[in-house]
């Protein structure tokens, strides 16, 4: 996976190799978790947060990435009821027809029947910290200390955040994700 | 399988952004594409001083140009001359590999460090842009810093691993210039020759809401133009002469790059000012370069009044028929 210099933030000529490199990624994120229609907007708005406080970036506290994505999930945050009702969208009628059907490609690797569907309703039911820990290490494949840098919660609450989280899925759909 | 492998696999997933919605928000973010910008503590100091500063004297204006028939006017005619009937070249590929170099201030330690980064831009015949950035070294700037740097330790001072390529995804051939103005390369190589004609057909898509005024957009444009676009020599001749033209642009002879290659340097603004320096023999941009002419400006404090602090310092420009070392798309 590419990844931009963490020395590159507080220049403007470095920054825009950051946006290179991690705009695309960070669009997809956004868009995965709410409304596609937004993604774009808010994956925007990101970088431009991010550019403004650029002098403000700590390398020590975890990279580039995760320092992203932290600032794009606390827009997500925002935007919590429209994640919440896309999810519960998606587990009344599955995914939107145009996503190219993942879903079977689920049951070929599992016995159980994991769809979209009722991983978002499983999503749905965890609570805004369970889900931005379980999506960031899901979507994003941060480690679980990016995790803490990204959301600036100590290792301790990502830790108990995911032993709850893994419970309810666990729950919800019968096997370990 | 990763740890939540299955949610990533059965979620839905987004299809990519097309190029040019990409480098539309890449623009806005950027702001207009300028990659580079007065640090914010510059430009404050700068609007709070404003006033007073323009009753300072010039601190490196000792050949500042009149209107005569010798000094670096002539010069710079000249040199535009003879770039202008270089030919343009041929290849398959365009290429602009530039070194960025900055100095900068090590974040533990009051010693200053030199950076190297090496900047190449390739537009392939596939109609892709792709960039490709190496961090080539970072090192104390001065032996004074030198001596610091080993007081401190000797602390590891690359922050990217040191010669490992990043490489941005590939984007449509389209240059972005300045707010505004994003030209496909059919566009770029087409534009006028003549100084005034390039000017009004630039200045055709200064926005409404821009947030620089036309001559300051006209510079950045005509930088961008130079820098990072597969622009022709006569066209690249008359963005010289245009810049040239600008009320507040000065030339002065006797002016090096941070490799320490002579030339002849448009230059603009204070207390920060922006340097374009030519070669003489060739007409070739060598650099565009940043001092601080003032001592207003903070980064004097750091390096020195006169001294380049960042700049950009051309390796290669021009068309060839190497193949790009990049990923398949």
């Amino acid at each position: 996976m590419l990844t931009a210099p963490d020395g590159a933030i507080a220049s403007p000529e470095r920054f825009a190799t950051v946006f290179d490199v991690h705009y695309e990624e960070i669009r997809r994120y956004i868009g995965r978790r709410l409304d596609p229609g937004v993604a774009e907007d808010l994956a925007a708005e990101t970088f431009l947060i991010a550019f403004r406080r650029r002098t403000r970036f700590d390398a020590a506290r975890g990279g580039v990435r995760a320092w992203l994505y932290g600032i794009a999930t606390n827009l997500i945050g925002r935007h919590r009821r429209a994640e919440l009702r896309r999810y519960r969208a998606m587990a009344r009628t599955g995914p939107p027809p145009d996503d190219s059907g993942h879903d079977q490609l689920v049951a070929d690797r599992l016995s159980a029947e994991v769809t979209a569907a009722r991983l978002a309703e499983a999503l749905a039911g965890l609570s805004r910290g369970e889900r931005d820990v379980v999506l960031l290490i899901a979507y994003g494949e941060l480690t679980y200390d990016e995790v803490a840098a990204a959301l600036g919660v100590a290792n301790g609450t990502v830790a108990s955040r995911l032993s709850r989280a893994r419970a309810k899925l666990r729950n919800a759909l019968g096997v370990e994700v | 399988m990763r740890e939540f492998q299955l949610i990533d696999e059965v979620m839905p997933g987004l299809p990519p952004a097309s190029p040019a919605d990409v480098n539309a928000v890449r623009a806005r973010v950027l702001d207009g594409g300028r990659r580079r910008s007065r640090r914010p503590i510059v430009l404050a100091v700068a609007a709070a001083l404003g006033a007073f500063a323009l009753l300072l004297p010039w601190s490196g204006g000792d050949q500042v140009t009149t209107a005569t028939t010798s000094g670096p006017r002539t010069e710079l005619e000249a040199a535009a001359d003879r770039l202008a009937a270089q030919p343009t070249g041929s290849g398959a590929n365009w290429l602009r590999e530039m070194d960025q170099v900055y100095v900068q201030r090590a974040p533990e330690g009051g010693y200053l460090t030199q950076e190297r980064l090496r900047d190449q831009l390739w537009s392939t015949e596939d109609g892709r842009n792709t960039g490709v950035y190496q961090q080539l070294s970072v090192k104390p700037f001065r032996p004074g810093d030198a001596a610091a740097w080993k007081k401190a330790g000797s602390p590891e001072l690359c922050t990217m691993d040191c010669g490992r390529r990043y490489i941005s995804k590939p984007t449509a051939e389209i240059f972005e210039l300045a707010q505004g103005l994003q030209l496909p390369i059919a566009r770029v190589l087409a534009l006028p020759t003549d100084p005034g004609t390039l000017a009004e057909e630039l200045l055709r898509s200064y926005p409404s809401g821009a947030k620089v005024d036309r001559d300051t957009w006209l510079w950045r444009a005509g930088e961008r133009l130079l820098l990072d676009s597969p622009a022709t020599p006569a066209t690249r001749a008359a963005v010289y002469r245009m810049l040239a033209a600008l009320p507040g642009t000065t030339i002065a002879a006797g002016i090096s790059d941070v490799d320490g290659r002579p030339g002849i340097a448009l230059r603009r603004g204070a207390p920060i000012q922006e340097q374009l320096v030519i070669d003489p023999e060739t007409g070739n941009l060598l650099a565009s370069q940043d001092v601080a002419v003032d001592q207003v400006a903070s980064v004097a404090r750091m390096v020195g009044v006169g001294v380049p602090y960042q700049s950009f310092v051309i390796r290669r420009l021009g068309w060839t028929d190497e193949p790009p070392r990049l990923p398949k798309h």
